[in-house]
């Protein structure tokens, strides 16, 4: 069988991975500059790890430490960009708006926090995966989720005063 | 069972996940490009945490490998937090340090009387240095004044290591009559900082304050005592903050959110990391750790930062920004309290806060760490013979005085050089073999 090559990896799983850095950052740019650099350091290794790891795995962890340890500061500045999807009254999809806010939410979050949630609940990665990947303990997970969720909860339960819009400054 | 919220973060990155970007037809190629780059033989500059004791988290060293290959060998001496590529033209190599500066180079016995090895922390005044000697078997960190013109020793205290220490004493600073450290406790989200002051004649060391630690940063980035306080920025960037001697609460200064400690009363940013934070905080398994190191993700970490350029005096308000610096400048530069430092592709320039108008320091070699200039004059930079690291020079950005500290490449490749206490931003210490060489920077002023 012949061996993996990188870029048959690369070009088959890029989207999915902008996907996922997509939701780490809240940043398309942020996000597509995440993907380049998981892949360079991908490719650093790939040797190495097709031999003893998953190569998604190995990418997917390399970004979200990079993201979570200070790997550019931008997305920090701003809350992110969300299309106006508009729900009408009484429309039965008024939870959209809802889910809008709780996007724009997400961007308060310390990083870390907001990785966890975002391996829990769209990844669906159990909390034991979560500490592996992230390198903390099951129980840094448990408490930053926790601490996450509570945030939200409580941000959620405060209505903004103002309507900013879309990319505007935190 | 999952909750409301639960749900609704469910659905949330589900359609957030359908708004993100399609891959770029040509991100494959800037990954190769990219990652030929980096396979270039560049000279590899790594900024890493290093103990340089075992039981004393003190100096923070720079490591600097000639080869990717060498780095790989470095993943002992902990992650890396910043590194970037540097074209390896030759450099010069200046005269040794006796021979550019006398006064204030000190050269010390490399061990104790007692036949310890120690680290010099920082100047205590003129003629004395705070050092601390451990010993990984007492879990203790013992704290000295040491004499430089007697070389005899003075106990200060006595520092225990108790069990569940998240790292070790750390941010060692002398003011007041004080020496303050301070450390870590607990995890996670449990994590707590506490800070510690002594007289510096010696007693059992008191805690002055505690808060909670940030799981990711550790808490404290820099620590000074002025005033009869101990004043310290949190590695969040959440802001100044004091507590009085001997004992107080965290009190936040006014107006200094986002800003790092720099020279009381000036804070600013952006801040380098703090090294000992940086590797608890990255705490990678060993092949991330290698990949950390030779990934050099530096040229994209990196790019056009410059370290203070933004300074606030926390109590007056006055800024000094650079708002500005020098087109030519690639890669970090650092900013003191007046002048600036950096690279471009013909060598090492200085500039002003107020004018970004370059002036040329020396040809090739980049900076050797990424700290302000210290006292607004000297930084170490890089020496380089035949595309490989070769030594670090101590230069002075305003005469143009530069001295080889002697420092040469181990056999993997690398050179542990030190940086300017940041605290004092006077001590220069690092030890050549059988010596310790400490010198002090206001006294090559001339």
């Amino acid at each position: 069988m012949d061996e993996p090559r990188f870029e048959d990896f690369a070009g088959e799983r890029a989207d999915a991975l902008l996907r996922y850095a997509y939701l780490l950052t809240g940043d398309p740019h942020d996000a597509a500059d995440l993907v380049q650099e998981g892949l360079v350091r991908l490719r650093g290794s790939w040797a190495k790890v097709r031999r003893k790891d998953d190569p998604e795995s190995y990418v997917r962890t390399t970004m979200t430490r990079l993201h979570i340890n200070a790997w550019r500061r931008r997305s920090r500045e701003h809350l992110t960009a969300v299309p106006p999807e508009r729900a009408a009254p009484g429309d039965p999809f008024a939870r959209v708006e809802q889910d809008d806010e709780l996007w724009r939410r997400l961007a308060s979050l310390p990083r870390r926090q907001r990785a966890v949630l975002v391996l829990r609940y769209y990844e669906e990665r159990t909390d034991l995966e979560i500490a592996e990947i992230l390198g903390v303990s099951h129980g840094t997970v448990r408490s930053q989720a926790s601490r996450a969720l509570d945030k939200l909860r409580t941000t959620l339960a405060t209505p903004r005063a103002t309507t900013e819009p879309a990319g505007g400054k935190a | 069972m999952t909750t409301d919220i639960e749900d609704a973060l469910t659905r949330t990155l589900a359609r957030a996940a359908g708004r993100a970007p399609a891959a770029s037809p040509d991100l494959l190629d800037r990954v190769a490009t990219r990652h030929a780059r980096r396979r270039r033989g560049a000279v590899l500059i790594a900024a890493a945490s290093v103990i340089t004791m075992a039981g004393v988290a003190t100096l923070g060293v720079d490591v600097l490998a000639s080869r990717l290959d060498a780095a790989r060998h470095s993943a002992t001496s902990g992650p890396a937090k910043d590194r970037r590529e540097v074209t390896p033209k030759d450099t010069p190599i200046p005269p040794p340090l006796a021979k550019v500066w006398h006064d204030g180079v000190w050269t010390l016995p490399a061990k104790l009387s007692d036949g310890r090895t120690y680290t010099p922390m920082t100047f205590i005044d003129e003629t004395r240095l705070l050092i601390a000697t451990s010993s990984g078997a007492e879990k203790a960190t013992r704290l000295l004044s040491y004499d430089l013109w007697s070389r005899k020793t003075t106990e200060i205290a006595t520092i225990g290591v108790p069990a569940g220490s998240a790292a070790l004493p750390s941010g060692f600073t002398v003011g007041d009559g004080q020496v303050a450290w301070y450390s870590l406790q607990g995890d996670g989200a449990g994590l707590t900082v506490d800070i510690w002051a002594v007289p510096l004649t010696g007693g059992t060391p008191r805690r002055v304050t505690s808060f909670p630690g940030l799981p990711e940063a550790g808490g404290v980035d820099r620590l000074a005592i002025v005033d009869g306080k101990v004043v310290w920025s949190r590695a969040d960037g959440a802001g100044v903050f004091q507590a009085k001697l001997p004992a107080g609460k965290p009190v936040k200064i006014p107006g200094s959110d986002e800003l790092h400690l720099f020279q009381w009363p000036w804070a600013g940013s952006p801040a380098y990391p703090d090294e000992a934070r940086w590797s608890k905080a990255n705490g990678l398994p060993s092949e991330f750790t290698l990949d950390e190191l030779t990934g050099s993700a530096g040229d994209v970490e990196t790019t056009d930062t410059t370290w203070f350029a933004r300074l606030t005096n926390v109590v007056t308000g006055e800024r000094r920004d650079a708002v500005q610096r020098p087109k030519a400048v690639r890669g970090t530069a650092s900013c003191g309290m007046i002048r600036c430092a950096g690279a471009t592709d013909d060598g090492l320039v200085t500039w002003d806060r107020d004018d970004p108008a370059p002036t040329a320091v020396a040809p090739n070699g980049g900076l050797a760490a990424h700290r302000p200039p210290a006292l607004d004059r000297f930084v170490t930079t890089l020496l380089v013979q035949n595309g490989r690291l070769a030594g670090v020079a101590l230069r002075d950005l305003q005469t143009g005085l530069a001295a080889d500290l002697g420092l040469r490449p181990n056999k993997a490749g690398f050179i542990r050089t030190p940086y300017v206490h940041d605290g004092d931003m006077r001590m220069l210490a690092y030890p050549l073999p059988g010596r310790m060489v400490v010198i002090d920077l206001t006294k090559l002023l001339g």
